[in-house]
């Protein structure tokens, strides 16, 4: 059995779809408890709505490099696996790794039509439960690693805010140097463009009252302005 | 303080249910399709693709749980752990969010509208992804045209660069604390071969420490 004869089954795809909708509904029934403590806690409806709009503008750029990875998988693995792996847990550079790797365990090659249906059900197992690992982490390290915060929060809740503002500080830094500075010809190109574009339009902000407006849309703004130059340097 | 404490054990036991069941879900796809076409893998030669699997992704997972859960907190996390691409999507959505409306971070309304900002997050990407699955074909030339490809190669630091400078620059002490953390990642990154999750935690414990330092000195 050749693995284009299975890997396209319409249950596949069904049983996908059904996945989806219920991480969909577990996204949908925590945003609706989170509005709900939000409101009980004095944020407003505009800030609550703000959060919305925010996840969803930053979010639409960046998954666009995601439809890439799934057009380039799709010939090797079917629609139903890169679809189901590129939308929950997986990510794009992870999931040709995985696919890979599980095929060289078997002798295979990663290449369209190189390999049997049994290496694409090893693809199939190694992609999805090996993939798993971080929900499994999640699930029993999140709650420790957050009482330790809320224990403190108890003795001196100054001090965990202070943390908080350190590690926002060494976040930032981290992404510059491991999305930015690490690779100065390219990416970092990029990274000092988009960088000097937010950096002129914070300072125009918070000189002028009347362009406060520009707080919401600094990111996107740097983020088309950078992905513009890149198009025209590189 | 009843109404906050009922709310974080709520959304503990949901997130680690969900997350459980999702698993479940995910691990009985490769079991059901294994039965159906009668092909079970050797396990004995595909156990290193597992081990592999795991540690390639094993040391990001201590490092971002603790660097992200001040700013993120534990619903969004738990959001972001079971859709993936935390760094680089759902971490952004929050401090954009929080920069956007000027919140503290580690704060109970930092916390809450982190989740809001990574399920929103979370859908958009989920529909993005389907769009695609259901209109690839005029799609896949837009996307992949030569012309724009450079724009997608370097979307991510595209993004970073100007949340960075709105989250930096928020004050000059904020500007000159950033250096200090961004001088032990640019060390660690090219005079060591530690791994970026490694220095990532370093640099967090010192950025953090820094700040404790000053908050006991202006006490």
């Amino acid at each position: 059995m050749r693995y284009t004869e299975i890997c396209n089954d319409k249950w596949l795809f069904v049983w996908v779809g059904v996945l989806l909708l219920a991480v969909v509904g577990q996204c949908l029934i925590y945003m609706r408890r989170a509005w709900k403590h939000g409101e009980e806690i004095g944020l407003s409806a505009e800030q609550l709505k703000k959060g919305l709009t925010t996840g969803t503008t930053i979010s639409i750029m960046p998954t666009l490099p995601v439809l890439l990875v799934l057009f380039s998988l799709t010939p090797l693995l079917g629609v139903p696996l890169p679809w189901l792996r590129l939308s929950v847990i997986g990510s794009a550079y992870y999931e040709t790794y995985a696919a890979s790797t599980a095929l060289s365990c078997l002798g295979e090659t990663f290449e369209v039509g190189a390999f049997s249906a049994e290496g694409w059900i090893a693809c199939l197992w190694v992609m999805t439960v090996g993939g798993s690992a971080c929900v499994l982490w999640s699930a029993l390290a999140i709650k420790p690693i957050s009482m330790i915060y809320e224990k403190a929060e108890k003795i001196d809740l100054k001090l965990v805010l202070a943390v908080g503002g350190g590690c926002l500080a060494g976040i930032m830094a981290y992404v510059s140097v491991s999305y930015g500075f690490s690779a100065m010809s390219t990416k970092g190109v990029v990274f000092c463009i988009s960088f000097a574009v937010g950096a002129l339009l914070t300072w125009l902000k918070n000189r002028n009252e009347k362009l406060r407006w520009l707080s919401d849309y600094i990111m996107t703004i740097s983020m088309v302005a950078a992905m513009a130059a890149a198009c025209i340097i590189f | 303080m009843n109404k906050t404490s009922a709310y974080q054990r709520w959304v503990h036991r949901f997130g680690i249910g969900s997350s459980l069941l999702l698993l479940l879900a995910m691990s009985a796809l490769p079991v059901a399709a294994s039965s159906i076409y009668h092909i079970w893998p050797d396990f004995k030669a595909l156990w290193p693709g597992f081990v592999a699997v795991v540690l390639f992704m094993a040391p990001y997972l201590p490092s971002e749980t603790i660097g992200y859960m001040s700013v993120m907190g534990p619903g969004a996390l738990y959001l972001s752990y079971i859709t993936g691409n935390v760094t680089n999507l759902r971490m952004p959505a929050t401090i954009g969010t929080i920069n956007s409306l000027g919140i503290e971070p580690n704060t109970d309304e930092c916390h809450t509208l982190a989740i809001l900002a990574c399920g929103a997050s979370v859908i958009t990407s989920i529909a993005v992804v389907l769009i695609g699955v259901l209109l690839s074909a005029p799609l896949q030339p837009v996307i992949q045209a030569p012309v724009l490809k450079p724009a997608f190669d370097y979307v991510v630091p595209a993004l970073f660069g100007g949340l960075v400078a709105q989250t930096v620059l928020k004050s000059k002490k904020d500007a000159l604390y950033y250096l200090i953390p961004l001088a032990v990642c640019l060390f660690f990154c090219y005079f060591t071969k530690v791994s970026p999750a490694y220095y990532m935690l370093i640099a967090i414990a010192i950025s953090a420490a820094v700040y404790v330092l000053d908050y006991k000195r202006n006490k």
